[in-house]
């Protein structure tokens, strides 16, 4: 029997996010400094942050393929992080310098080997991590991160 | 004006329909090309889906990703089965899928894994294995094979077979005192499962029980397949294991520290990254691929260019026939322009009919020799391009010998001397 029994719960805060959608015309342009303030520990925000749930934003970066439309020949799902390739003199990206974008229409794989400008709404949602433990007493812990459903990817000049 | 055309082509047809050929040809190489590609890229980016990460040995992240997924070469060493537990009871895991590798049975891979391969691997667009007969294997000395394997040896349920020590196609040492029961078939997915037989990770401990020394058991000292039943066994070790994540946000940090892990060298890769460096390989021995081509096609083009060239000389006679019936001399290169425009379109036509000719003979063999599945589509836009590119390059050759016998046909008039 396997002594972990894991569930994954992804609470998206979509309840302004959807009201959001369609009406924003504007793209916000934001960097990665801005996104650190994010607390994926505890999921404090400042209010900086949290005007940008439901918005749409723009976000240079190099992308992680993850899942792609037919094999990897066309990317639907990947990572944005703001550095290429792993560095292994320092610790990984912590979650919020990682943002999980989920595209609306794949795009061609070649397109994300280079920097891209990646835009779309934000999303902010905590993933419920139950952890296993020998007494038996199970422990929860959350972390908070960033979801993009990109709409547009573009080539970074 | 058509039909002085075709007859004046017809009396030369034994030309006109070497260069055709030699347009088709290189055609067919040009579009066969760019198919094939696809077709690679296609079957190896459609074999993992759903994996963030592929745990095994340290060694190459490609190599890794070969022999786990595509069951090309091997594995440098397995890894214990103390450190597979940790990271599955990982809290940041949603599934893993342990695979053990080594052993084969006529050329084909086995694999040894569990249940949850069966439930958790993806392929394709996140597409579950489905059994097309029988059902998962649930004793220690059942298998569950792939389709193509299934097909190949004529398997079907419940027949008895001889999983061999290694990976060859021919094999010194076999298992041949435990053999094995197939138990189900899977549906035909295009990836290497179809070339993959199933067995428990305990049948492959089984095997092996009593090959501590690295080669089978002495007559009389082998366990009997009832001994074994008796026996508890686990595995001690496993080839390499894939991971499902809970939130893609953690592969980073997982991968980060399983390539630091300190009980044993591991290392851990994102299929998607691993995939990409194989492009970055596979797209140098296209370019040097697709330059060939458009010079074998050049070589055809220019072929027909000489064709009608020297063919002035000869229809000097011919021109002035045409000339004294009051053709002028635009009529004349006109004729010369239309003919290499026909020359390149015919050849055109031909090599696509050549091309899916080929195709259609060669998609069951490649599928069948090498695991290679080359869809075939009609040609997309980009070939559409191409071709007209190659109407273009034609036209532009007969623009030469247009002009050359536009000037001749001035110059000669009527005056030309037998």
């Amino acid at each position: 029997m396997r002594n972990i029994l894991i569930i994954f719960l992804f609470f998206s805060l979509l309840t302004n996010s959807s009201l959001a959608f369609g009406l924003n015309l504007e793209t916000k342009l934001v960097t990665w400094s801005d996104l650190r303030k994010l607390n994926y520990k505890t999921g404090e925000m400042p209010e900086s942050i949290r005007q940008l749930i439901g918005k749409s934003i723009k976000i240079p970066g190099f992308a992680v393929p993850l899942e792609g439309e037919d094999g990897f020949e066309y990317v639907k799902e990947f990572l944005l992080v703001p550095t290429y390739g792993a560095c292994i003199h320092v610790p990984p990206p912590p979650p919020n310098q990682v943002i999980h974008v989920i595209l609306d229409e794949p795009v061609y794989f070649e397109k994300l080997m280079y920097a891209v400008w990646v835009s779309g709404i934000v999303e902010i949602g905590e993933y419920f991590l139950e952890a296993p433990s020998d007494s038996g007493v199970q422990t929860y812990d959350t972390e908070t991160s960033y979801l993009l459903r990109g709409q547009k990817v573009e080539e970074y000049d | 004006m058509i039909n002085l055309f075709v007859r004046s082509l017809w009396n030369r047809r034994s030309t006109a329909v070497l260069t055709i050929f030699s347009i088709s040809i290189s055609v067919t190489l040009l579009l066969g090309v760019e198919n094939i590609r696809q077709g690679v890229r296609g079957s190896f980016s459609s074999a993992v889906s759903g994996t963030d990460i592929i745990v095994g040995a340290r060694g190459g992240s490609l190599q890794l990703l070969l022999y786990s997924i595509f069951r090309i070469g091997n594995a440098p060493n397995n890894l214990s089965w103390e450190s597979y537990n940790d990271f599955l009871n990982d809290k940041r895991v949603k599934w893993t899928i342990p695979i053990s590798l080594g052993d084969s049975h006529r050329g084909y891979r086995v694999i040894g894994t569990n249940q949850d391969y069966f439930k958790y691997f993806r392929y394709g667009s996140k597409k579950k294995l489905e059994f097309a007969k029988g059902e998962s294997f649930s004793k220690i000395f059942d298998t569950v094979i792939g389709s193509e394997v299934a097909i190949k040896f004529n398997y079907k349920v419940n027949e008895k077979i001889i999983i061999a020590h290694g990976t060859g196609k021919k094999s010194f040492l076999k298992h041949d005192d435990r053999p094995f029961k197939v138990v189900g078939i899977l549906e035909p997915t295009g990836t290497p499962v179809d070339q993959s037989l199933h067995v428990s990770l305990v049948g492959i401990t089984a095997m092996h029980i009593d090959w501590k020394s690295g080669a089978p058991p002495m007559e009389g000292e082998n366990l009997s397949v009832e001994d074994i039943f008796k026996l508890d066994l686990k595995p001690g070790a496993i080839t390499s294991f894939l991971i499902g994540l809970k939130s893609k946000i953690h592969a980073f940090g997982l991968q980060r520290e399983i390539n630091s892990y300190k009980e044993e060298p591991l290392s851990a890769i994102m299929p998607g990254v691993a995939l990409q460096e194989l492009w970055t390989i596979l797209r140098t021995a296209e370019i040097g691929l697709r330059i060939v081509t458009w010079f074998v096609l050049f070589a055809g083009l220019l072929g027909m260019m000489t064709a009608l060239l020297s063919g002035l000389n000869e229809r000097r006679r011919e021109m002035a026939i045409l000339r004294s019936v009051g053709a002028g001399p635009g009529t004349i290169s006109f004729l010369l322009i239309f003919e290499a425009t026909f020359l390149s379109l015919a050849g055109i036509l031909f090599g696509l009919l050549l091309l899916y000719i080929t195709l259609f003979v060669s998609q069951p063999l490649l599928e069948a020799y090498f695991g290679l599945f080359i869809p075939i589509n009609p040609p997309s836009f980009q070939d559409l391009i191409i071709l007209i590119v190659i109407i273009l390059i034609g036209i532009l050759m007969g623009l030469i010998p247009a002009f050359r016998a536009y000037r001749q046909s001035l110059s000669d008039g009527m005056t030309t001397r037998l």
